[in-house]
């Protein structure tokens, strides 16, 4: 087991953002995590990278408790948010090279970190170019590298489809699924209901902090998956 | 440390692309560069013409005719003093060096002096020369141009996905503080090093000098250790920007000259001109008995065996008019030794104040109406023995301009000037100012801890 979310609950004074919530993430797996803004997506996302710290329950990454050893577990784990902030003023080898090597503790070399972008889908002339001119996705391509780079065995995605273009979502949602192929365990944070389908092993739909529904994307149609996020929203009406 | 030198090269490698490397050292080095140079043209140019009239004051004294002893005594000679080459790194030093002391055997007149000043380079008005540069104008483009080193990446999300990402936010901090440090001491290189080498290669002297440098470069390093702090605590690069300019203000333009005028107001001193006319009172028709034996002793050591009254008297009466200087002094000295630890102290609140505070201590000359009078008395006492000496006028003409001993009493006023103690308390202000630079870089860690999505 990657990761594991055991009965986690995270109260904010008298808000509960998440309660009672498990998740098991296997080498491979694809959690799709679907809900309303404010259902606990981002705060379970948070609770899993060390940066919120679960008020019951345990997370653990790679059997790392992550509440306890936070930067340890961040070892094992890579963020890609919704828009990757890489610096500016350098180019996407200067980029993988400095966050690789910044989040692994140590230099990567030049040819593994070429192979990270290669694999990522980033265009080779694309490479040493300044990021300034880099799309949303090429930018999020370069996220990937560096998990890649970072040998990460987690990766945890907030919105990583959000205002990408169709192709790019695509070439996103492939890439993805050939890293979890790779052994690796994904968890995302989404509203894209298609991609949710197409990328994801596992659905989770939650509503205000409860995982109301958990849905298996092979044997669900994507109008089963609508149906049961909208109804989320109907029940909130 | 291997990731602290990889986030420094990163930072720096910004800096450098993004041409803030270039501004700096072209802001700096232009003013600086030409500062040095204006300076040392212009110490040149004092010093010819201080070394010109000594000369000139040095013939006068020769062509004079032999006259009567009394008369001679009342002869006077400006011993002007070289201006120190220590403009060039700081022209608050001109204030103190090179003032002429008229020196006579008789003292019926006042010593010529100029104002003596106890303030750092930071408390004069015009930022001149390499110290000024360095710690008015560095922090300044450092407050500009490197505000954004954490606040730009927040405003960004590059911060957040670094964080996020699992980057140690200890080695952010202090890589990046690294770099600022860089960028602030790469301002400074060619003016400094341009100073340095002048005044070394003009005879200022080497000790002193490190530790003005030594205390330049610390102050650079708060100030930019600092800004890495205020940049890693402002959410927006403008509010950063804001409060660098006013921490700048306060602590580089403000506090310096405030605590020197606080000073003043807490622990006033009498004015130079009042003492020097107490002094003068009090020496009047001082002749005592000790003295005189002194006076005859010491004849005779010189082999005036029968030497007459009235000058044995004279010349008592200027020793003892000497001791009557010195106790009036004490108090004065005094005085001034306690405005030096208030000020010390006063200076411990900007980090920029207590570095120039500290530089001011070693490299300036100071307490000068003190040496001056000291010297004069000591002066005076070389004239009287001179003038008083049965036959000097007539045997030794030569005497009267004896370079020995008109050495000797410059010799004795640079002595009591250059070796002013050194303000130990003005180190307390770097060491302070050190430690909340510590304890604020760590909070900026716990901070830049917080900065993830």
């Amino acid at each position: 087991m990657i990761a594991q979310l055991d009965h986690v609950t995270k109260r904010y004074g008298q808000k509960v953002a998440v309660r009672d919530l498990s998740i098991d993430i296997g080498a491979g797996d694809v959690v799709c995590l679907l809900g309303p803004n404010g259902a606990g997506k981002t705060t379970t996302l948070k609770m899993i990278l060390g940066l919120e710290r679960p008020s019951d329950g345990v997370v653990r990454v790679c059997g790392v408790d992550v509440a306890a050893d936070p930067a340890a577990a961040r070892g094992h784990m890579a963020y890609i948010p919704e828009m990757v902030s890489l610096h500016e003023a350098f180019t996407g080898r200067e980029n993988i090279a400095y966050f690789s090597a910044l989040v692994r503790g140590s230099k990567v070399s030049q040819e593994t970190l070429d192979h990270c972008l290669d694999r990522a889908g980033l265009q080779r002339d694309a490479f040493d170019q300044r990021v300034s001119g880099y799309s949303k996705g090429m930018r999020q391509k370069v996220g990937v590298a560096i998990a890649l780079a970072k040998g990460a065995d987690l990766l945890v995605l907030d919105e990583p489809t959000s205002g990408l273009d169709p192709k790019s979502a695509y070439d996103f949602a492939k890439l993805i699924n050939s890293v979890a192929g790779a052994g690796a365990g994904v968890i995302m944070a989404t509203h894209d209901l298609f991609r949710a389908k197409d990328m994801g092993t596992h659905i989770i739909i939650l509503k205000d902090g409860v995982a109301v529904q958990q849905m298996d994307p092979k044997t669900s149609s994507y109008a089963d998956i609508e149906a049961a996020y909208l109804a989320v929203f109907d029940s909130a009406a | 440390m291997t990731q602290v030198l990889h986030v420094f090269r990163h930072q720096w490698a910004d800096f450098w692309r993004r041409g803030i490397v270039l501004a700096m050292a072209l802001s700096v080095g232009l003013v600086g560069i030409a500062s040095v140079l204006l300076e040392w043209q212009a110490w040149h140019q004092e010093d010819a013409t201080r070394q010109a009239m000594q000369a000139q004051e040095r013939s006068q004294w020769l062509a004079l005719e032999d006259t009567h002893i009394h008369k001679a005594a009342h002869r006077g000679y400006f011993v002007i003093r070289d201006m120190s080459v220590g403009v060039v790194l700081d022209r608050g030093v001109w204030d103190f060096g090179g003032s002429a002391i008229w020196l006579e055997a008789h003292r019926r007149n006042a010593p010529l002096l100029r104002a003596a000043d106890d303030a750092g380079i930071l408390a004069r008005a015009v930022p001149r020369g390499v110290g000024p540069v360095c710690l008015w104008l560095v922090p300044l483009l450092i407050a500009v141009l490197a505000h954004g080193v954490f606040a730009s990446e927040r405003a960004q999300g590059s911060l957040a996905f670094a964080i996020s990402s699992g980057a140690p936010p200890g080695t952010l901090v202090l890589g990046k503080s690294l770099a600022t440090i860089a960028l602030a001491w790469a301002g400074a290189l060619l003016p400094l090093g341009l100073g340095m080498a002048i005044a070394l290669a003009n005879g200022q002297e080497a000790a002193p000098t490190a530790v003005w440098l030594v205390a330049t470069l610390a102050a650079l390093v708060l100030f930019a250790v600092g800004t890495v702090i205020v940049s890693a605590l402002c959410t927006r690069p403008f509010q950063a920007l804001i409060a660098l300019l006013l921490i700048w203000f306060v602590f580089v333009v403000v506090w310096p000259r405030l605590a020197a005028d606080l000073t003043g107001q807490l622990l006033p001193l009498p004015s130079s001109q009042t003492v020097r006319v107490e002094a003068e009172v009090a020496s009047e028709g001082l002749v005592s008995d000790e003295s005189k034996d002194l006076v005859r002793t010491m004849l005779a050591t010189k082999g005036v065996t029968s030497p007459n009254s009235g000058g044995v008297s004279a010349m008592a009466a200027e020793i003892d008019a000497a001791a009557a200087f010195k106790r009036i002094f004490a108090p004065l000295e005094e005085g001034k030794q306690n405005q030096a630890r208030l000020l010390d102290v006063l200076s411990w609140l900007s980090p920029i104040g207590a570095a120039d505070r500290l530089g001011d201590s070693v490299l300036h000359l100071s307490d000068h109406d003190q040496a001056v009078f000291e010297a004069r008395a000591e002066a005076m006492r070389f004239a009287t023995q001179m003038a008083l000496n049965e036959g000097w006028a007539e045997q030794t003409k030569s005497a009267r301009g004896d370079a020995v001993l008109w050495q000797k009493v410059i010799d004795a006023a640079d002595k009591a000037t250059v070796q002013r103690p050194p303000k130990s308390l003005a180190w307390g202000g770097l060491v302070l100012w050190g430690f909340i630079s510590v304890w604020g870089l760590i909070s900026a860690r716990s901070v830049i801890a917080r900065s993830a999505v």
